[in-house]
């Protein structure tokens, strides 16, 4: 019968950045992790704000956008550079010094999350140098997609008229 | 002199000329709205907006800026950049953004438009189904973006269904009826089968009177969903 805490580690298995851990690395992680849900139209977090969770995006649809400010007499605006679905992560700067959101969360859909606290997890991989060294490898393979992503939609955003 | 019936005025933004036939669809057949103009891209749509000043734009959230690079999936994340630009210069509408589309609607779409509801919440309950007359009237969240889904309606035909009780009595009705004729033709037993047969019509009745309530109740339901 699967437990609860089983299930939590199948899903933080599923995410790319934890895919190479071993099982006990996966158990202290999902021991962590908090299930929480948002509407559709909520913001996780915003770009600016101080990153202190990882989400795991259990269902639903989130899009990270981009504050684009473009002088002091013209308003800025937000454009969207990804849209992450289930088994994704989004708020990795919860990870990375300064520990800053560089982008802002929107729910697209209702979406179903597993937060996971930066500060423990920072903890957990300094004290696992392994794991540590595995999870930061994913992430620069996560980032890397993500900024090929975005070439793709700035490229789409110097077609488009004024 | 009568009121005038203005009909809510839509634009609807998708890429895909089926999700687009569906989105108008629910708006013309469930809401008596009219379909103004339709968008295949974030572009298309802002202008659109612009220049007709709809009641209600309806997005989908996959759309392309421009034009959508078929074998990249994140060339068709515009949709909310279109749904902000559209409540900020356009205050007049509501903007709706449909979360779903891309996965609930599928290429080659064969169901009607009238088999899917819109959805939305309004934070405080659960999703119902959305009610364009009521978001035009509604000036309380101005220039917000409302997020949306789309479902396939359960509308059942009315028809025979084995188990509902309406259909057992009005079964066991004709079963009772026949048997009070078959024991009134031998004379022996007429008094018994008057008996018989007068029970048998009045279960038929009975039963034939809960399916006109069952029917009734669902056509109340569709209507009150928005169902023209």
């Amino acid at each position: 019968m699967r437990t609860a805490a089983s299930a939590a580690r199948e899903a933080v298995k599923r995410c790319q950045l934890f895919s190479t851990l071993d099982d006990a690395s996966l158990d202290r992680i999902a021991a962590t992790v908090i299930d929480k849900h948002f509407e559709a139209g909520s913001t996780l977090f915003r770009q600016g704000e101080s990153a202190t969770e990882l989400l795991v995006i259990q269902e639903g649809k989130v899009a990270l956008q981009m504050e684009l400010t473009r002088g002091p007499d013209v308003p800025g605006r937000r454009v969207t550079v990804d849209v992450v679905a289930a088994d994704e992560i989004v708020g990795w700067s919860a990870l990375v010094e300064p520990r800053i959101y560089t982008l802002t969360a929107v729910c697209l859909q209702d979406t179903r999350a597993l937060s996971i606290s930066g500060g423990k997890l920072n903890q957990l991989l300094q004290s696992d140098s392994s794991a540590g060294f595995r999870v930061f490898n994913e992430l620069i393979a996560v980032m890397a997609s993500r900024l090929a992503d975005t070439r793709h939609v700035l490229v789409s955003e110097r077609l488009a008229p004024a | 002199m009568g009121t005038q019936d203005v009909r809510t005025r839509v634009v609807v933004a998708s890429e895909r000329p089926e999700v687009r036939s569906i989105i108008g669809g629910i708006a013309e057949r469930r809401d008596h709205a009219i379909v103004v103009g339709e968008a295949p891209n974030a572009g298309s749509a802002l202008f659109l907006a612009r220049q007709l000043r709809p009641d209600v734009v309806m997005v989908d959230s996959s759309l392309p800026h421009i034009a959508g690079i078929d074998a990249v999936p994140m060339s068709r994340i515009g949709g909310l950049d279109a749904a902000q630009t559209i409540a900020n210069e356009v205050p007049d509408a509501r903007v709706v953004l449909i979360g779903n589309l891309d996965t609930e609607v599928s290429a080659g779409q064969r169901r009607p438009a009238n088999s899917w509801v819109i959805l939305a919440s309004d934070g405080t309950s659960p999703q119902t189904p959305l009610t364009l007359r009521d978001l035009r009237t509604d000036a309380d969240s101005p220039n917000q973006i409302l997020f949306a889904s789309v479902r396939v309606w359960p509308e059942e035909p009315v028809r025979l269904k084995a188990g509902s009780v309406a259909d057992k009595l009005v079964l066991f009705g004709a079963l009772t009826l026949a048997l009070g004729w078959a024991l009134l033709i031998t004379m022996v037993f007429a008094p018994v089968g008057v008996f018989i047969a007068s029970a048998g019509a009045v279960a038929v009745a009975l039963g034939l009177a809960g399916k006109m309530i069952a029917s009734w109740r669902r056509r109340r339901r569709s209507r009150q969903a928005g169902t023209a």
